[in-house]
């Protein structure tokens, strides 16, 4: 049997796609220009070998950075270790801030 | 994003993420509000791998980091939307109906089941299920960050073919998904084979027939199957949670990935309150109840009293109610939850022995257990409470006994299934007409 070919209208289903504003945060103009003398903190989410992998980052930051400062926020609070919706929430991003890291290192993923 | 929360503090970050995970990172970062980050590659796995391949792959990834930290400046600076939300974009096309269908899989429409072309006459015809007005956000539906109008999802209940009377209820289901404590992003993306589930309470069941008892979450019923595809189409579509273009990790996925867990409670056959009723709803409020897991099957043919039915069950759930290996030790404190999906029969066994939903919560919290040599131990963190513990310890799988919620679905026999919670918490809502 031969199907009918017909004229359509039909709608797209992907939708528009909304992207959020940037808010009030000029983020290049804070942005560190040099690592030397800066606190640099390490943000772990707690997969696997990510705090191997930041530890060793940390270290040659310190052998190779002058005068720079590494922060395991690990460390400092375990509670940063997370991922997922509820990971970081308002007292713990002023945890963070309140140790004035130039740059925070995060390692994302599995 | 850990590190888009600190960037929209003011705080610079720099992102480390995998070669099979930049692409989900960077689609991300939209999504939380940060247009722009800055993100370093380093080749995948990170897990798995000994310490020396880790080390290797920090001092081969240094140079880039710390060239990037005091160097990278954000490209992107304000945000925009190609095109308006509201009225849904209309266009023509010539061909057969399977034409259609091509067109629409080519395009990443489709999940790869046949849809039914979304025409305008039956998107409107679709939109007189519901007083809610056409134009309306329900969800912005990540990673993609696509906007849900009420409009567009008659568009994909018509593309999966629903009826227009099931309209409300999908607009509650959408409207649970938004919610951040159910954590879309996370279920639509992780490694893990978790997918939405649905469970429907009250009187819309059968208005609606909405399948309960025998084969609930299997094909044969109108409902179940069209609400349970709309789900994904809106996920897959909207949502852009696609394996292929490595925004979806899963590593295997899941057939209900495809047509979502959904399936009433069987009331008629609960011996005990039903779940909405325990959770303060009133017998006849029509209420859904969403969380992001996967469904096990809980196989057991000869219990004839209730302590033999919940130690089979706890025997079951101690082996494998949690992936010990990458997940935490699910001890008190725990925020997971779990569903235990009792057959009507085992329901009634247990009720006539006098067993509450309470009490058998208690008990499998007590009695389901491993050892802790079976667990990872740098993941296992017991409580301090908890004592010294030995590879040989038993250790409780379930914290608390409210993390274990227990309904009744199904038909005949004796096969129960718990669903073991993924991303995200249970939402529970009242479905408005």
């Amino acid at each position: 049997m031969t199907e009918t070919v017909q004229q359509w209208e039909l709608i797209n289903p992907d939708g528009a796609i909304v992207l959020p504003p940037r808010g009030k945060i000029e983020i290049d103009s804070c942005r560190p220009v040099t690592l030397e003398g800066k606190t640099v903190a390490l943000l772990w989410n707690a997969k696997t070998n990510g705090d191997l992998f930041l530890g060793r980052i940390g270290e040659l930051l310190a052998e190779q950075v002058k005068d720079v400062k590494v922060i395991k926020l690990w460390e400092v609070d375990p509670a940063t270790k997370q991922y997922g919706p509820g990971a970081l929430p308002a007292e713990l991003v002023k945890k963070v801030k309140d140790l004035k890291p130039a740059i925070v290192i995060g390692a994302q993923g599995d | 994003m850990n590190q888009s929360k600190l960037e929209k503090e003011g705080i610079s970050t720099l992102t480390l993420a995998t070669s099979a995970f930049i692409e989900l990172a960077r689609a991300t970062t939209a999504g939380t509000g940060v247009l722009d980050m800055s993100f370093v590659v380093v080749e995948h796995p990170m897990g798995g791998i000994s310490k020396e391949q880790i080390r290797a792959k920090a001092d081969a990834a240094f140079p880039e980091i710390v060239k990037m930290a005091p160097e990278w400046r954000p490209q992107v600076t304000e945000g925009s939307s190609r095109k308006p939300a509201y009225p849904a974009e209309r266009f023509k096309f010539t061909g057969t109906v399977e034409d259609v269908n091509k067109l629409i899989f080519e395009k990443g429409w489709s999940l790869g089941l046949p849809i039914v072309p979304p025409t305008p006459e039956r998107v409107k015809a679709m939109l007189k299920g519901t007083s809610r007005s056409p134009n309306e956000v329900l969800w912005v539906v990540p990673p993609r960050n696509g906007a849900l109008t009420v409009e567009l999802l008659a568009v994909h209940a018509a593309m999966a073919g629903c009826k227009p009377e099931y309209m409300p209820l999908l607009i509650t289901i959408m409207e649970a998904f938004s919610e951040e404590s159910y954590d879309w992003l996370g279920t639509a993306t992780t490694t893990g084979s978790e997918a939405p589930m649905v469970m429907v309470n009250g009187p819309i069941m059968k208005e609606l027939g909405i399948a309960y008892s025998s084969g609930c979450l299997a094909g044969g019923n109108h409902a179940n199957v069209s609400i349970g595809y709309t789900i994904n189409l809106i996920g897959f579509i909207v949502g852009g949670s696609v394996a292929s273009t490595c925004i979806d990790r899963s590593v295997l996925g899941s057939r209900a990935n495809i047509i979502a867990y959904f399936f009433g409670e069987n009331e008629d056959a609960n011996p005990w309150e039903p779940y909405h009723v325990e959770n303060g709803f009133k017998p006849t409020d029509n209420v859904i109840t969403v969380m992001s897991g996967d469904f096990i099957p809980l196989q057991e043919l000869h219990c004839r009293t209730g302590p033999e039915v919940l130690t089979t069950l706890s025997s079951y759930l101690g082996g494998g109610a949690r992936c010990f290996g990458g997940g935490a030790f699910v001890g008190p404190g725990s925020s997971k939850s779990y569903f235990l999906v009792l057959s009507p029969e085992r329901a009634a066994i247990l009720a006539k022995d006098g067993w509450t939903k309470d009490a058998i919560r208690k008990y499998i919290v007590e009695h389901a257990k491993t050892q802790y040599g079976a667990t990872s131990p740098k993941w296992s963190a017991i409580p301090e409470y908890f004592g010294p513990v030995t590879p040989e310890t038993l250790v409780p799988v379930f914290g608390r006994p409210e993390e274990i919620q227990i309904v009744v679905a199904g038909g005949a026999g004796t096969h129960s299934a718990y669903v073991r919670g993924g991303h995200g918490s249970i939402v529970t809502k009242l479905i408005k007409k």
